[in-house]
């Protein structure tokens, strides 16, 4: 019969010695597997007698928990040996560029029409659309601005051949509204945004082309105060700042009063700057009182209806926010500058 | 804030102060220019000294002084010259006053140099007066020798075919029969309202003058300006037309004026034809609507004072006030004209911002919007950038790419060239951005959404949006890339039955020839062309100097927009478990993937639930390419047995080995 403590001690020196898991288990099989040396000697109880076989059985079930333990202990050393190992193994640079996936973008003035939609949708504005080719009947007869009036001189007009069909491109998202309208009973609430043209040189503020989002808004009892709640309200979600409107007595065919709406510089909060000439304003916009005239052409009767409208230049609006001094970088599909909003 | 916007002040040197209104400070060192903009509703009234003074007058509460004007006594008769005026609709009323012994020489200096600050160059005393008079009271005005007339009559009448006139600045023009001129019995004298002819002109030996104040026709004037091209201080008062009632200011401010700068005696005596002035105008305005309109309560009373300060009579009835309107103010028609009135008089900063009071209806979704925002979205966040580009093409584009100029849109009067025609479809400016932009990145991705024009009976208007690879390398597998985003895209809007079609027909071969003709397709839903994909045909790209190839899919959006669906249908997902089986198919390099797929497919049936390629293999010499497949079996009702699949994959090589492909 083998001595207890020299199996003890076999094994641990041999565990001693074993530097991997796989050599652990070698040696755990060599002495507690199915051919291993401690079974061998349970094997041999079945011949002892009755006392002996309780001693010699007590003391190998002891042997087999110690060595039990020390196996335990020495694969947990072994794996943790092993993490150790593998975490210094595994270290990386962090510094290095992560692998970025290409990243495109939306046209800024795709942004700027989002935001606006949005903030005037959230007031119940619904965004409406019409055709860039229009009628001269449209863009300017049912908007009060007859043939041969000097009123035409304030639109440079692109016409379309033959110039007698009167098409033109429109040269303002009025003949948008005009449309809804005669489609639809007041009260009435839209925003039309879209491209327009004017025949204009080109230059760092004028473009041939460029987009505008006009809004009307009618109901029996509109008024100018009410335009000046709504504009600044959507004006100041749209800059992130309280701004203030000012009102200047202006001209357009298509409303009366008219003016023209200044807002508090958005660079200096109205202090004075260079940006706004030391004024503190900045010129934005037109708007008015939608004039009788264009009621009737849309179909109404224009007494007990009043209404605002007003149009801003998207352009104008996103070189403000983003102080993008080239209108012409909006047209020109250089990546470099598309890049930068996404 | 209240009636005109100043564009500049110009600070100038000092004159010396004009007989009889001496500046309130002689020492003062320098004296100021206002640039004011008169838009065209008040171009009528205020396009004059005068005018602008009337409106500060209002502003400050004070009262308008007006200068002296010579006494006129307006006469039927002829008093040195006669008149007669052929056409008393293009004339309204035409003034003639005679002037004897006439100075002419050079102006004081006080009148050249206010003459120069505001623009106008001194010519002589009279000819300054006259023009000086026109700044101050807004009626344009002419002075002609009155010796020179031919038989001492003038007459206003349309020119005959055929005449010519040279102007006062040595120009000639050939007159039609719309122009309206002045005339002596021989010769014409002016274009009327519009510049003076040298024949009679003023100058330094003319001793004896004929003096015009005239109104002439607004429309007339305008079109015999355009036409021929010449556009004067004079014209352009006449085109916005101006009161009847300004002659007679016009005529007396600078006989007043001619007094004293020239010498000579104006005779008393003026001829004046046709109407005197406008009709007075009476236009009701009631307080609770302009108060209404303007957001801000207003009583009668202080809308009577604002009223009255700009010279308009004010009678009240019943509440009601009647207005009578100056016959200057020729923009006064109605009673929303009152209310700017009396709003901007007032003041806008009076008017408190108040939010109205409206329904809580949400605004109605379009449904063309939602979806185009969605797909720009999509693109945007798969790395392509948006463009906005021209909406026109050039005369030479639409002869390099091929277009039927019969179904382009043309412009009448286009900017230049570059911008003849409206643009059929987004490609050439997406081709101009590749071009420039390659010049920069070795690779872009671009897309554009917008409308094209087509000449034709219906929908001459679309949306459409291109999507776009350019790439330096010159590769087939950037229109894989290019296909493999647009059929993601499709998925993404629920849109599943897409496919690509290269049968051309022979119109359409031609229409499309600006896509290569061996790597283009149509893009179909069901039988719906909804759009074509392909290469950039290279003739093309190289007569652009494009470094590199480019690939476009232009997609018409409303058939995409029509056949998107937002809700996705839930099919549960099978409990029994997918069996994978490989295939490789070698066939030669004419042999469609989508035929061998749809054989695959046929053969496979109901089970065959995914065909899958994961390697595609060109074999150059042989012109041979080997496709291999995951070819993806299940069951939603039962665990598919091994033998049930091979007896499917046999039946699938066997149909593929009928075309005579080898398979693996």
């Amino acid at each position: 019969m083998a001595d207890v403590s020299g199996i003890k001690n076999k094994a641990e020196n041999e565990l001693k010695k074993a530097s991997t898991l796989h050599e652990v288990d070698a040696i755990w099989r060599k002495y507690l597997g199915r051919k291993g040396v401690l079974t061998a000697e349970l094997r041999k109880l079945k011949d002892l007698s009755v006392a002996n076989k309780k001693t010699r059985g007590a003391e190998l079930n002891k042997l087999k928990k110690a060595l039990e333990q020390m196996f335990d202990e020495s694969r947990v050393q072994l794996q943790e040996k092993k993490y150790e190992q593998a975490l210094q193994k595994d270290w990386i640079d962090i510094t290095r560029p992560g692998k970025r996936a290409i990243e495109g973008s939306l046209h800024p003035l795709t942004k700027t029409i989002y935001e606006l939609e949005d903030i005037f949708g959230s007031m119940g504005f619904e965004a409406v659309a019409g055709p860039q080719i229009e009628t001269e009947w449209y863009n300017f007869d049912a908007l009060n601005i007859p043939p041969n009036h000097p009123a035409r001189d304030l639109f440079d007009t692109f016409w379309l051949k033959p110039r007698s069909k009167n098409l033109l491109l429109r040269t303002h998202t009025s003949p948008v509204q005009l449309r809804y309208m005669q489609n639809n009973q007041p009260p009435i609430r839209i925003i039309a945004p879209g491209r327009v043209f004017r025949h204009e040189a080109t230059d760092a503020s004028h473009e041939a082309q460029f987009y505008q989002i006009e809004g009307l808004m009618v109901d029996d009892k509109i008024n100018v105060a009410n335009f000046r709640a709504v504009i600044a309200e959507a004006l100041s979600n749209f800059f992130k700042k309280d701004i203030s409107t000012r009102l200047r007595p202006s001209y357009f065919p298509f409303v009366e009063p008219g003016f023209e709406v200044d807002i508090t510089c958005i660079a200096c909060s109205g202090k004075g700057c260079p940006v706004c000439s030391k004024t503190g304003w900045l010129e934005l916009m037109g708007a008015g009182m939608v004039h009788p005239n264009v009621l009737e052409a849309a179909g109404y009767n224009p007494k007990n209806l009043q209404g605002f409208a007003f149009g801003i230049g998207i352009d104008r609006l996103t070189m403000m926010k983003y102080k993008i001094d080239d209108i012409r970088l909006f047209y020109a599909s250089d990546l470099r500058f598309l890049n930068q909003f996404r | 804030m209240h009636s005109f916007e100043v564009e500049n002040l110009e600070e100038i040197p000092i004159f010396k102060p004009q007989i009889p209104n001496k500046s309130k400070n002689p020492n003062s060192k320098s004296d100021w220019i206002f640039n004011i903009d008169i838009l065209p509703n008040r171009a009528h009234d205020a396009v004059g000294h005068i005018g602008v003074a009337r409106e500060v007058a209002a502003l400050v509460g004070g009262k308008l002084k007006l200068p002296k004007f010579f006494n006129i006594r307006t006469t039927k008769q002829a008093g040195g010259v006669d008149v007669e005026v052929k056409d008393a609709q293009l004339c309204t009323r035409y003034m003639a006053a005679v002037a004897r012994d006439v100075g002419v020489g050079d102006s004081p200096s006080w009148l050249r140099e206010r003459l120069e600050a505001l623009g106008l160059n001194s010519i002589n005393n009279v000819v300054d007066a006259a023009n000086y008079a026109m700044l101050v009271t807004g009626q344009p005005l002419h002075a002609f020798d009155l010796d020179k007339l031919q038989g001492k009559k003038l007459v206003v009448r349309k020119a005959k075919k055929g005449e010519k006139i040279t102007t006062l600045d040595d120009e000639t023009y050939n007159l039609s029969a719309k122009d309206l001129v002045i005339a002596d019995s021989k010769n014409v004298l002016a274009i009327a309202g519009i510049k003076g002819g040298k024949i009679a002109e003023v100058d330094k030996n003319t001793k004896n003058l004929v003096l015009e104040s005239a109104n002439f026709n607004a429309l007339s004037i305008r079109n015999t300006a355009r036409s021929l091209g010449i556009a004067t201080d004079a014209s352009y008062r006449f085109e916005h037309e101006i009161p009847l009632s300004f002659a007679e200011d016009g005529l007396g401010y600078l006989m007043q004026l001619l007094q004293e700068v020239a010498e000579g005696k104006p005779q008393k005596q003026v001829l004046d034809i046709g109407r005197k002035t406008q009709r007075s105008v009476v236009v009701a305005v009631r307080p609770a609507y302009a108060s209404s309109l303007l957001g801000e309560k207003l009583t009668a009373q202080k809308i009577e004072r604002i009223l009255k300060s700009l010279e308009f009579g004010v009678h009240t009835k019943a509440g009601v006030l009647h207005v009578k309107v100056p016959v200057f103010r020729m923009d006064i028609e109605r009673e929303e004209d009152l209310v700017e009135e009396i709003g901007r008089i007032r003041g806008y900063e009076n008017i408190k911002p108040e939010m109205p009071v409206a329904a809580l209806y949400p605004p109605k979704r379009d449904i063309k919007n939602y979806w185009t925002r969605q797909i720009k979205k999509y693109l945007a966040s798969r790395g392509f950038n948006e463009l906005y580009n021209y909406s026109f093409v050039a005369e030479d584009a639409a002869d390099i790419w091929g277009f039927n100029k019969n179904n382009l849109w043309e412009l009448e009067n286009p900017l230049n060239l570059d911008f003849k025609y409206l643009r059929p479809n987004l490609i050439p400016g997406t081709l101009q951005a590749a071009r420039e932009n390659l010049k920069n990145f070795t690779e872009i991705q671009t897309f554009e959404v917008g409308e094209v024009f087509i000449k034709q009976e219906t929908n001459n208007e679309q949306t459409r949006l291109c999507l776009a690879i350019a790439a330096k390398a010159a590769s087939a597998e950037k229109f894989y890339e290019l296909k493999g985003y647009a059929e993601s895209m499709f998925n993404a809007l629920g849109i599943s039955d897409i496919w690509f079609d290269d049968a051309f027909g022979e119109a359409e071969k031609e229409h499309y020839s600006y896509l290569h003709p061996a790597r283009r397709a149509q893009i179909k839903l069901a039988d719906d062309i909804v759009g074509i994909i392909g290469q950039i045909n290279p003739r093309i790209a190289d007569n652009y100097d494009l470094r590199g190839s480019l690939f476009v899919a232009e997609l018409e959006m409303d058939k995409i927009i029509n056949a998107a669906e937002k809700e996705n249908i839930y099919t549960p997902v099978s409990q029994y478990p997918q069996v994978v089986r490989d295939i490789s198919v070698l066939a030669p390099t004419n042999a469609k993937t989508s035929v061998v797929m749809e054989i695959i497919d046929i053969a496979g049936g109901e089970l065959l639930r995914d065909v899958d390629m994961f390697d595609y293999y060109e074999q150059e010499p042989a012109g041979e390419r080997s496709m291999a497949f995951h070819l993806i079996f299940q069951s939603d009702e039962r665990t598919l047995k091994s033998e049930e699949v091979d007896k499917l994959m046999q039946k699938i090589i066997q149909e593929l080995e009928k075309n005579g492909w080898e398979i693996k």
